[in-house]
């Protein structure tokens, strides 16, 4: 058997492709909403974070630190078959939920350290100007957070991509699944992955390339200003 | 253009360690005993002697007596150096390592037997060293393409599978051969039984809750077995996709019965797959939607990794998982009474010296001990509607 039979064997033969494209799919889709609803409740676990509340601070330490320090496929399986086993909710939401989980807790102490690394001379003297907390904080801190904070959630982005390859475990066709799929199919496992990976590979590259451009786009504004 | 480059870099390093990874490394004690593959049958009385060894010892100190089996074998073989013959097994055909400290010797005097009197082909030569006996090293993997990818990377000198999946997989990988297959002769009385012995039986395992599903499923696979449609199921979706016959779409009758979730693992082919275009195929399949439409139920196949089948079954994910009985083969299902019927019928045409051999198979263990041994607490199985021949396979010299 050439590469080329084995390739079209694993990639085109009966529709292959699309099924591979459905799983790129699924990992598209539950690392994007975990992404959401992760960057979202990671600012609100923040947002805890810095109150002044010891009762609030606590309960946004605990969940940063046990969170932070377990592996989401442990956590995935417990919510999955264990805390919501009888409650009829999708897999697919369960996975949602449990990367959002995990995210959170990432960028909630990533925009924690960012905070703390901001500049809070410039905070106070915005204030002593005049600006209300909130313009202070929207105008003057943020943006040096988010500046602080972009590399980092990058790469925590690439990271919840490669963590989500662990979704087949709760019943769902991902990426993953389908390359295994293919491999057990095809009996091919070394070309099939290596396939796969390529797959992973482009995936982050792009979320790397949607950064990089988002970085031109800014150097291109700044230089209008000069 | 660095960039591609340094990438290309990363993805042929990675790509080249991946030989080492993937594999669950619990490595069984040395057990000693034979490659099932290459044992002459010039060896069977060592091959007795050391059954008594390996029976007698307690679970807990097992490890002493691989340090000892591997003593006794240095000694035996003087200067010889120490052959040790790497073996993947996939952990989810449930053959365990105490299974294989106990089973592995009696195996290998019965497949010597087998191969002696022509009831079974053996392609692969003799190995060198220890006499001949080399130590079989065991590495569980819980998926094939991990185990097959250890295989062609020379990780691993031999895989064990059914025979089903070992000719699929050589059928599709021209540098892979099937080591032991069965002969014509097979088919005659006591080879038969003894081939029986030697084979996985796939049943389909529930929690104990489930006991009035598990009497349906056992009459249907009865009704089944009879009228001839099992044969029908296995030719057309076992022989027929080996030897590259068309793959059908797998239909499910939709009806208004109740639905009976089933994982599988789309691990095993061409028993348990997934197709090019995503659904689920293979015998096992076809064989669940022929279950469904005769016992008036919607099947709903759910794809769960073989590890975390334990995890679904018993949280009511699903209501049902395939599950290989390896170790109890034909007896797998039956009743005290019935197995006593079954031996008696059996061994009635046998001679004193085939029924020990036979009887070395069952281990000291009683019937009661056997008929358990390889279903979790808690569960039950039903009787098996497929039974297949365990062989090796190895890379082609």
């Amino acid at each position: 058997m050439t590469l080329a039979d084995k390739l079209y064997k694993i990639l085109i033969q009966g529709g292959s492709w699309k099924t591979i494209l459905t799983g790129l799919k699924t990992t598209i889709l539950i690392s994007v909403a975990a992404l959401i609803l992760g960057t979202l409740l990671g600012a609100f676990v923040c947002l805890l974070h810095t109150r002044k509340n010891p009762i609030l601070r606590g309960i946004a330490s605990v969940y940063i630190a046990v969170l932070r320090g377990t592996p989401v496929l442990m956590l995935l399986l417990l919510l999955y078959y264990v805390v919501l086993a009888r409650t009829g909710i999708g897999p697919l939401t369960v996975a949602v939920f449990a990367f959002a989980m995990n995210v959170s807790a990432h960028v909630a102490e990533l925009l924690r350290s960012s905070l703390d690394a901001a500049d809070k001379g410039q905070n106070d003297a915005a204030r002593t100007l005049g600006f209300s907390a909130w313009d202070a904080f929207r105008l003057v801190t943020l943006p040096q957070v988010l500046h602080i904070a972009k590399p980092v959630y990058q790469s925590t982005i690439v990271n919840l991509i490669q963590w989500t390859s662990v979704v087949g475990y709760v019943t769902i066709t991902d990426l993953t699944r389908v390359i295994n799929n293919t491999a057990a199919r095809t009996m091919q496992p070394f070309l099939t992955i290596s396939i796969g990976m390529l797959l992973y590979l482009s995936l982050s590259y792009l979320v790397y390339g949607i950064f990089a451009l988002t970085d031109r786009k800014k150097e291109v504004r700044s230089n209008e200003f000069d | 253009m660095k960039k591609s480059i340094s990438m290309l870099l990363m993805l042929a390093l990675i790509v080249g360690s991946f030989a080492g990874c993937g594999q669950a490394e619990q490595t069984a004690p040395a057990a000693q005993a034979d490659a099932a593959a290459e044992t002459a049958p010039s060896e069977e009385t060592a091959a007795g002697a050391r059954t008594e060894e390996t029976t007698q010892a307690e679970e807990n100190d097992r490890a002493e007596e691989a340090a000892q089996a591997a003593s006794s074998a240095s000694e035996t073989t003087d200067n010889a150096e120490v052959v040790e013959i790497k073996t993947g097994v996939l952990s989810y055909l449930n053959q365990s390592e105490e299974d294989y400290a106990s089973g592995e010797t009696p195996k290998s005097a019965a497949i010597a037997y087998l191969v002696s009197n022509g009831y079974v082909n053996n392609a692969a030569e003799k190995p060198e060293g220890n006499d001949g006996k080399p130590l079989i090293k065991i590495t569980y993997y819980d998926t094939l393409d991990s185990m097959v990818m250890a295989l062609q990377s020379g990780d691993e000198k031999m895989i064990q599978l059914p025979e089903s999946t070992a000719d699929y997989l050589c059928a599709n990988n021209d540098d892979l051969v099937k080591n032991l297959s069965l002969s014509e002769k097979s088919a005659d009385g006591f080879g038969k039984a003894l081939i029986n012995r030697l084979s996985s039986a796939y049943s389909f395992m529930m929690t104990e809750d489930h006991a009035d599903l598990c009497e349906e499923f056992n009459s249907a696979i009865k009704d089944m077995a009879q009228d001839k449609t099992l044969d029908n199921l296995t030719q057309k979706y076992i022989y027929d996709v080996i030897n590259g016959g068309e793959i059908e779409t797998i239909e499910f009758e939709k009806n208004d019965g109740d639905t009976i979730r089933v994982a599988v693992t789309g691990c095993l082919p061409p028993l348990d797959y997934v197709a090019a275009d995503g659904t689920f195929a293979g015998f096992n399949t076809a064989f669940l939607a022929e279950l469904g439409k005769r016992l008036h139920k919607n099947i709903e196949l759910v794809q769960v990794d073989s590890i975390g089948r334990a995890a679904a079954l018993a949280s009511g994910a699903v209501d049902v998982v395939f599950w290989a009985r390896s170790y109890t083969g034909p007896i797998a299902g039956m009743s005290q009474e019935e197995f006593e019927q079954f031996r008696k019928k059996q061994r009635a045409g046998f001679t004193d010296e085939e029924i020990a051999l036979m009887d070395s198979l069952h281990g000291n263990k009683q019937f009661s001990e056997n008929a358990r041994r390889d279903i979790p607490e808690g569960m039950i199985c039903t009787i098996p509607y497929f039974t297949d021949f365990t062989t090796v396979v190895t890379l082609k010299e």
